[in-house]
């Protein structure tokens, strides 16, 4: 009864983290901004999501539903340890891309005639534009 | 308590959430951000795997799909961070002289120096 409410629990957090992931995915207007929410919360809602499946596992406990929880425990190690990973793999793509981030012009770039932040305005700023 | 309900409810609530997700893969503005978004969607398949299994009530079947799925995400992802990351850069990388043992120095320069010369034909040129 208490392992039930404590699977209920661990699902319902995971499944908050990763409304938070999707919102933040589908709403941030950067991509540096988005991988940022993704990283995160991808990695904490699946490891809830997970450790409520072990938790649901040891409910009636057996040698076969120990070995499958062991495996499951496995696989959340794994993710831990993979998804960051990938995440900063994919940011580390993304900035030697280039890709174009969020600044205060950025918002602007629909007005025209704005002539005086027109510079600023194409790409964001890197650190390899002060090396001149 | 039967949990199953409750399973099936989250499993529904994680399909509806991909499906979410995919927006952002079919409208990122670059590929980076199309990469993003299936690597979410592939963790949450792994998932999503594990919950039909312990719907199914066969989860130690379900659970070398699960890891093999896994595995396969992160290579996956991994494989295109890297293609996108070496294809930004036209220009292989130059090792830096900072970084190079000071025992070598005389030889490498030695036999460099026919190299050296055309890398910087190749830096003119353009």
């Amino acid at each position: 009864m208490i392992l039930d409410i404590l699977v209920i629990i661990a699902m319902l957090s995971g499944l908050l983290f990763f409304v938070a992931t999707t919102v933040g995915i589908i709403r941030f207007p950067d991509f540096y901004s988005r991988v940022h929410a993704a990283g995160k919360g991808d990695t904490l809602s699946t490891t809830f999501f997970l450790g409520g499946t072990i938790l649901y596992l040891l409910r009636d406990f057996s040698g076969d539903s120990l070995l499958t929880a062991g495996k499951l425990l496995l696989i959340v190690f794994y993710i831990f340890i993979a998804s960051p990973t990938a995440t900063h793999a994919i940011i580390d793509a993304g900035y030697e891309f280039r890709v174009p981030y969020w600044t205060r012009s950025s918002t602007y770039k629909g007005t025209e005639g704005d002539e005086e932040n027109e510079e600023n305005m194409d790409d964001g700023f890197y650190p390899e534009d002060l090396k001149g | 308590m039967n949990l199953e309900p409750f399973f099936i409810a989250m499993a529904v609530a994680i399909l509806f959430l991909m499906l979410c997700n995919l927006y952002r893969v079919v409208a990122g503005p670059t590929v980076i951000d199309r990469m993003l978004g299936m690597n979410v969607i592939g963790t949450k398949t792994t998932v999503l795997i594990v919950l039909i299994g312990v719907i199914d009530g066969r989860v130690d079947l379900f659970i070398d799909i699960t890891l093999a799925y896994a595995l396969l995400n992160f290579i996956t992802t991994l494989a295109a961070a890297r293609f996108y990351q070496r294809l930004a850069q036209p220009v292989p990388h130059e090792p830096r002289e900072s970084l190079m043992a000071p025992s070598a120095g005389p030889e490498v320069e030695d036999a460099d120096a026919p190299e050296a010369a055309a890398d910087q034909d190749r830096k003119e040129t353009p």
